[in-house]
């Protein structure tokens, strides 16, 4: 092998290593939610989600901010966005993981993979670990889509902080809890957020 | 006994009313809504940088009249346009995303142009997040 072609094999390994960006970001997340109860089915959506995917180590995080999430339901849309609704000691969510299968994805060819996600979501101090099955496309343009689809159980102890919290903000005359609206346990998160490099 | 009847049939049309009434209540719109204060764009992050708790309590919420300079506009996953605004040293400032209505007119501002916004502040991601934006002339 000549000199040159060692030079031009090294420039060549250099400039494959640098080919995949050291991480990716989406300023554009989309959050679905779907949650439901006796009187109507809660459909929610957040698109203003910043997420970060590290393409070496696996490592991906969203966050996001409670107050940006619009309702189908207009009535509880408008009483969401208004300044009456105290957020600020729940102002945001976040998840930090991990793609647990990060060596099955070529980050340099284009194609759709599956990609499983291992993390802990938290809001305020609530910290709880989460798990979800999506897919990784990796466009010919360099670019991610991702699409996950989480799925939450409200546990007992959470249900009883939010009758605690109905008791506190509603009128007593009214006397309703969690079972007497039918609230569901259940909660259905799908996220899809596009990426782009950064280095 | 028949003034009986007619006092429960008004109660349930006026019980039925209010249920559509509520059932049909469009979503949350800044258009019609008063503006809490005037603020830069600018101003407002370094509020929210200096103190995030205290900015969430005052602006959270809030129908804020935003001024800036535009960095960038492009659209989300619903095709509503997001403003990205940035302070005189070109930092990235705030993002606020308009309502679909804004679409056409957002159309005739250009990267670098003054442009001022009433929205709704939801608080601090990488740049304070406002959404349900419309342009004000």
């Amino acid at each position: 092998m000549s000199m040159f072609n060692v030079v031009f094999a090294f420039l060549a390994s250099s400039f494959l290593i640098t080919a995949v960006p050291t991480k990716y970001t989406c300023r554009t997340g989309h959050i679905h939610v779907e949650t439901s109860n006796r009187f109507k089915d809660i459909i929610a959506d957040n698109y203003q989600v910043y997420s970060e995917l590290n393409p070496n180590t696996g490592e991906v995080s969203f966050k996001g901010l409670l107050k940006s999430f619009k309702f189908e339901f207009g009535a509880l849309d408008q009483a969401f966005n208004s300044g009456r609704v105290d957020m600020s000691q729940y102002s945001k969510f976040n998840f930090e993981g991990k793609l647990t299968n990060v060596g099955s994805i070529n980050f340099d060819q284009p194609g759709t993979y599956p990609a499983i996600v291992d993390g802990f979501l938290f809001m305020g101090s609530y910290k709880r670990k989460t798990s979800a099955r999506g897919t990784v496309e990796v466009l010919p343009n360099g670019r991610l889509v991702t699409e996950a689809d989480f799925s939450i159980r409200i546990e007992e102890e959470s249900m009883q902080t939010i009758n605690k919290l109905m008791k506190q903000k509603l009128p007593s005359v009214m006397s309703l809890d969690t079972d007497k609206l039918g609230i569901s346990r259940d909660i259905k998160l799908n996220l899809k957020a596009q990426y782009r490099p950064r280095n | 006994m028949k003034t009986v009847i007619k006092i429960l049939a008004a109660l349930v049309v006026i019980l039925l009313i209010a249920y559509l009434v509520v059932m049909n209540m469009p979503q949350a719109t800044v258009k019609s809504k008063e503006v809490y204060t005037e603020i830069s764009a600018a101003e407002l992050f370094n509020s929210f940088s200096t103190d995030e708790k205290s900015a969430e309590k005052k602006y959270l919420g809030q129908v804020l009249q935003v001024s800036g300079i535009i960095d960038e506009v492009y659209p989300d996953e619903e095709g509503a346009q997001i403003v990205m605004l940035k302070n005189e040293s070109g930092e990235l400032v705030a993002a606020v995303t308009l309502e679909t209505s804004e679409t056409k007119k957002i159309a005739n501002y250009n990267e670098g142009d003054p442009i001022n916004l009433k929205a709704l502040c939801s608080g601090m991601l990488m740049e304070v997040t406002l959404s349900k934006g419309v342009i004000i002339d």
